[in-house]
């Protein structure tokens, strides 16, 4: 019963925030545009953290490598905003085969040292093919190279921006439900919960996490491909450390219910960050300070210190 | 087309960068390597020890105060957040990675709000050129790289020879053992982050006359800190000494050819390739229990 009522939140969930939306004062609006993007990020990160309980400090470079496909193909091959998203959907794909191959073979505090590791090397890099990438300051796509461009003529920059990012989350949302009750999700859920009952029972966990990763990494890719395409920049400051790191708020602020969890998560951090912004000198302090009294919570929350748990328990 | 004449300094230049990274990466190989807490403010303490540095510099005080306040100061910070955070949830590695995550961005807002955006610099208090076989070097750094390596070495001789070592050791290993035979883990996880934080901290000011000192230089020294504690082996205090020589003759000798910056990528990358060729913390014989 429980299920079905997250399953149909979930569905309820893009319905209020499309009617929500004229009711909004502009500046709400853009912020929520934002937000969305950044929940089909949450919900790419879910699938790993949430699902098969791997916790990534390296997913910036997934959401950038998405950023970066999209927006370097659009920058220097073709102003073309749909291929530009496949290609930056392909690009984290590709790249988060590698985060699975190190899930696999790596465990415990180690996969997490391993994850940011290698988003530190992708975000040098970035920085070090500067004349390419932009580096720190970044590069401004074209009008016409973005989906605001493209949907010009139809909808204003604001409504393109919100509806564009609501359509994409909507079907990441549906996707996500529909493979948290499927015997995928399932298999996923066995292998948070006990990876060595379900080694003997004959299934390769290891293509399981490759497959989760995939998932994930399309996922969080397309977040950071659509951020580049919906607002015409990409700069290195995606790959940074800070942006692997806050969706794992997310998720966890977000509760034990991946249909609507890292929606909600997401919501609730980012709006308390923009009313706490006078209060606490910015995003990065509010981000700290929600880890810290997260880590204490912990203690208390039978459902988020399983989830931590469970990586502890593959040291 | 190897730049022979610059080879006797980058092979020089990559000793002394390789004693420094050591020293920095000392703190970690204690709190990670020995008592297993994934403490992610190690390289804020090292940004600490920095900014400590610059103020007492910055209010005319003399350098070597900053050896004295700068490990007081990060080891401070570090005992308190072993004390009020990390102890208690029992050093727990899924919390302490959240806690210690949120105060590394804390503790970069921190030093933002003091030092400004704007990278720092610290005048050295004597620095003479020495002219070496072919190349002059800073003589300033080379005491410091002297003295990184001298305090590392003495680091070594005590964690392996001492009863501090046994009882660091001993504490992570065992916990409740340790503490039914009447040691007080609590209060030697306590010496372990102190000192650990007094050697960063130290480190933060020595290095600060040739290093820009910026909010953000920590992630850097984290990031360089856990592969050098993991490419020595972890828990190895002489493998941390030996591998953050061997990284820093790599590192000078690859930015020979390329630039600084992508030697650091392929050092990172080359950590991490170790960690999955070795499936550090993969269960024995795969994941099969």
């Amino acid at each position: 019963m429980r299920v079905k009522i997250s399953a149909l939140a979930a569905l309820v969930a893009p319905l209020a925030l499309a009617a929500v939306y004229p009711l909004l004062p502009e500046y709400q609006r853009a912020l929520m545009s934002r937000v969305l993007i950044l929940s089909i990020y949450s919900y790419g990160y879910a699938v790993c953290f949430q699902m098969i309980g791997l916790m990534s400090l390296g997913h910036a470079a997934l959401f950038a490598s998405g950023m970066y496909g999209a927006g370097l193909y659009a920058f220097y091959v073709s102003p073309d905003p749909l291929a530009a998203l496949l290609v930056g959907v392909a690009a984290s794909t590709l790249l988060s085969i590698l985060f699975g191959l190190v899930s696999t073979r790596v465990g415990g505090s180690y996969f997490m040292i391993g994850t940011l590791l290698a988003s530190q090397a992708l975000y040098l890099a970035a920085l070090h093919f500067n004349e390419v990438t932009g580096g720190e300051q970044g590069l401004v796509l074209k009008k016409e190279a973005t989906i605001v461009g493209a949907l010009g003529p139809l909808l204003s920059e604001l409504d393109a921006r919100y509806f564009t990012s609501l359509a994409a989350l909507t079907i990441v949302i549906v996707c996500v439900t529909i493979l948290s009750h499927s015997r995928l999700g399932r298999l996923f859920h066995a292998l948070r919960d006990d990876e060595g009952k379900l080694e003997a029972l004959g299934y390769n966990t290891s293509a399981l996490k490759l497959v989760a990763f995939t998932i994930s990494g399309a996922l969080s890719g397309a977040s950071g491909a659509l951020q580049a395409l919906l607002y015409g920049y990409i700069g290195a400051g995606y790959a940074g450390i800070l942006n692997s790191v806050e969706p794992v708020l997310w998720v966890l602020v977000g509760g034990p219910y991946i249909q609507v969890g890292p929606l909600l998560g997401c919501l609730a951090v980012n709006l308390l960050s923009d009313l706490a912004r006078g209060l606490l000198r910015g995003h990065v302090l509010t981000v700290g300070a929600g880890l810290v009294a997260l880590a204490f919570a912990t203690g208390r929350l039978r459902w988020a210190y399983r989830l931590l748990g469970v990586s502890r328990g593959r040291g | 087309m190897f730049p022979l004449e610059h080879l006797g300094l980058a092979l020089f230049d990559g000793l002394v960068n390789g004693s420094v990274m050591a020293f920095i990466a000392l703190g970690l190989t204690i709190v990670f390597g020995i008592m297993n807490v994934v403490n992610l403010t190690h390289g804020e303490l090292y940004m600490l020890g920095a900014l400590t540095c610059w103020l007492l510099v910055q209010s005319m005080l003399p350098y070597a105060s900053a050896l004295i306040v700068a490990p007081l100061v990060s080891g401070g910070v570090a005992v308190i957040i072993n004390m009020l955070i990390l102890q208690r949830f029992g050093h727990e590695p899924g919390q302490t990675i959240l806690a210690t995550f949120g105060l590394l961005l804390i503790l970069q807002q921190v030093a933002l709000a003091i030092m400004g955006p704007a990278p720092r610099s610290v005048q050295a208090p004597f620095n003479p050129v020495i002219e070496l076989a072919g190349f002059s070097y800073s003589g300033f750094k080379l005491v410091a790289g002297l003295v990184s390596i001298s305090i590392s070495l003495l680091v070594w001789l005590v964690v392996e020879g001492s009863r501090l070592g046994s009882l660091l050791r001993a504490s992570q290993e065992n916990r409740m053992m340790a503490e039914s035979l009447g040691i007080d883990t609590n209060r030697v996880f306590m010496v372990g982050f102190a000192l650990a934080g007094a050697l960063v901290g130290f480190a933060g000011a020595l290095t600060s006359p040739f290093r820009q000192i910026h909010f953000l230089m920590g992630l850097d020294a984290l990031a360089m800190s856990f592969v050098v504690v993991v490419l020595g082996g972890v828990g190895r205090v002489g493998g941390t000494i030996t591998a953050g020589l061997a990284l820093g003759l790599l590192e000078s000798l690859t930015a020979l050819l390329l630039t600084p910056t992508l030697a650091r990528v392929l050092t990172v990358a080359l950590a991490l390739l170790y960690i999955v060729a070795r499936r550090l913390g993969a269960p024995r014989g795969g994941w099969r229990y």
